[in-house]
């Protein structure tokens, strides 16, 4: 038996028993209103779908991050490597940077709720925000990171500025903007999910808050286990995006 | 609060290299160092300050929009009347226990699931499934299972830190040298010994690494947590001023975010600095 597929076999092994256990426990320990077995999950995500709803609220939930994230990855690439061109810029923003980073964009949401109502565009607005700054942040410790002498070299050679900042810089930061994009999306979900628990009538945060008030549990799992695909589905097919495009300049 | 610590750090990292002669060249280096982040501070400080000025005057709005003057105002009045650091206090207790709790079930999940292969097998699709989940979208399912009170925050901030540290450790791991296992073998060490003088020091910077970034996770995850289910906090100072439209008061524990945040990294950095020197931690 080769390796990898002993891996699959030991793999898959240890998700069954922790599904039989789950349901075993449920079933015979639990209410459904606290632990729902993974058979009740399933059928609720099932029952659910057909009624067209779940589908309502992946959609919603899709748009703001989709139209959060490509906003934001734009922003956040263009400022990171316009403001870490700059020697004055560099010396100026770093401090600034450091103590934004620990202020949550969800933190945001009660001023972008007061500012922008509880309508779409203040969820894009803050999306967008939780983006922008994982990706400038990463941009721009991509380009100050960049090795003085690969810049000189260049310029020795006869390459302009712009050269030197279209064949150097950009494709030397590439990496850390899609890294920066990857920590982004992630953040971005986690902010979503709170933004609609707090405001919005639909979406798969609002589905979870909405359950519990419903007391029908079940849902509010059918809701995480969706999140945690898109999770993956984002994150892997991110990783494959990244090995395609951007693998000689080495992905971290 | 962040320069004196860099100060504290330089002369510490200073008084420990090289001969006397070296060491007044190095500590007057580092002087310069720490004045010249000081004055980037200030400098940023002030521009960001005059920025936000501006804008506010701009918006003519003082409750939708105050400016840093009666937001400086209100933080005094929150700090009189002891709320502010009732709610950073409660919020940072949270964030200790919940950040321990997970960076010690991470690193040693982490270290496990990294030196043994049957571990790893075992349960690398279930973390690979359960890491993507938001840890926000646990909340309400937290207050299910431990209630309203402590446990069910600081639950969630032991999700958060779990999957960062544990994912560090174990790459880690991986990235210790064979050759050092190899030599280390060869020289007569037994498995034991190769983990604990090996492999362990090996990870040590990828374990810390993990840890420094699954703190700013914990923040995230506790403002989160504050906003929806809690009666004391920073972020339930956030989102309750929302009701009484008291702007000021939510971009004063925004800003006690910021300072309480950054303060907390640079410790981080500076422990992890002076304790495990040997061991390379930039």
């Amino acid at each position: 038996m080769s390796a990898t597929r002993k891996s699959f076999y030991r793999g898959t092994a240890c998700v069954v028993a922790f599904l039989v256990l789950w349901e075993a426990g449920a079933r015979l320990f639990l209410v459904p209103a606290v632990l729902p077995a993974p058979s009740q999950i399933a059928a609720e995500l099932v029952s659910y779908a057909a009624t067209g709803k779940l589908g309502y609220d992946l959609l919603m939930s899709g748009q703001r991050v989709l139209v959060g994230f490509a906003i934001g990855s734009l922003l956040g690439a263009t400022l990171g490597l316009l403001l870490g061109s700059f020697k004055a810029s560099q010396w100026l923003l770093e401090p600034p940077l450091q103590f934004f980073r620990f202020i949550p964009p969800i933190a945001w949401l009660t001023p972008v709720l007061i500012w922008f109502g509880i309508g779409e565009s203040g969820k894009y607005v803050l999306i967008a925000y939780t983006t922008t700054f994982m990706v400038m942040i990463n941009t721009f410790a991509g380009v100050v990171g960049i090795r003085q002498n690969q810049l000189r070299a260049a310029r020795c050679l006869g390459a302009t500025r712009w050269q030197a900042f279209r064949l150097v810089i950009i494709p030397t930061a590439l990496p850390h903007i899609l890294n920066g994009m990857q920590i982004g999306m992630a953040n971005s979900l986690q902010t979503l999910v709170v933004a609609e628990m707090l405001a919005a009538n639909e979406g798969l945060g609002f589905l979870i808050i909405n359950s519990r008030i419903s007391l029908s549990t079940e849902l509010a799992y059918v809701a995480i286990f969706l999140l945690g695909v898109i999770g993956f589905l984002a994150d892997s097919s991110f990783r494959a995006f990244a090995a395609r495009v951007a693998w000689k300049y080495k992905l971290a | 609060m962040t320069s004196s610590s860099d100060a504290m750090a330089a002369t510490a990292r200073a008084a420990g290299s090289g001969g006397p002669a070296r060491t007044r060249a190095a500590v007057l280096k580092r002087v310069r160092g720490t004045a010249s982040l000081v004055l980037r501070y200030a400098v940023a400080a002030a521009a960001i300050g005059l920025a936000w000025e501006l804008f506010s005057v701009r918006f003519d709005s003082p409750v939708l929009f105050p400016g840093p003057a009666k937001t400086a105002a209100r933080a005094v009045e929150l700090i009189e009347e002891g709320r502010l650091q009732a709610d950073i206090l409660v919020s940072l207790r949270r964030i200790v226990i919940g950040f321990a709790v997970g960076s010690l079930v991470g690193a040693l999940a982490g270290l496990a699931m990294g030196s043994s292969r049957l571990i790893a097998d075992l349960f690398r699709p279930l973390v690979n499934f359960f890491r993507f989940i938001a840890p926000t979208a646990w909340i309400a399912t937290a207050m299910v299972w431990f209630g309203l009170g402590e446990a069910s925050k600081i639950s969630l901030i032991i999700y958060a830190t779990v999957f960062v540290v544990l994912l560090s450790s174990m790459i880690g791991v991986g990235a210790v040298a064979p050759n050092k296992i190899r030599a280390a073998r060869c020289l007569g060490a037994t498995d034991r010994q190769i983990f604990f003088l090996v492999t362990l020091p090996g990870a040590l910077t990828y374990v810390l690494t993990g840890m420094r970034m699954a703190l700013m996770n914990a923040f995230m995850t506790v403002v989160a947590a504050e906003m929806i289910a809690a009666e004391a906090g920073l972020g339930f100072l956030i989102y309750n001023s929302r009701q009484w439209m008291e702007t000021d008061s939510i971009f004063v524990g925004m800003l006690a975010l910021g300072i309480v945040g950054l303060m907390a990294d640079r410790l981080f950095v500076l422990v992890s600095r002076t304790l495990l020197r040997r061991f390379s931690f930039h």
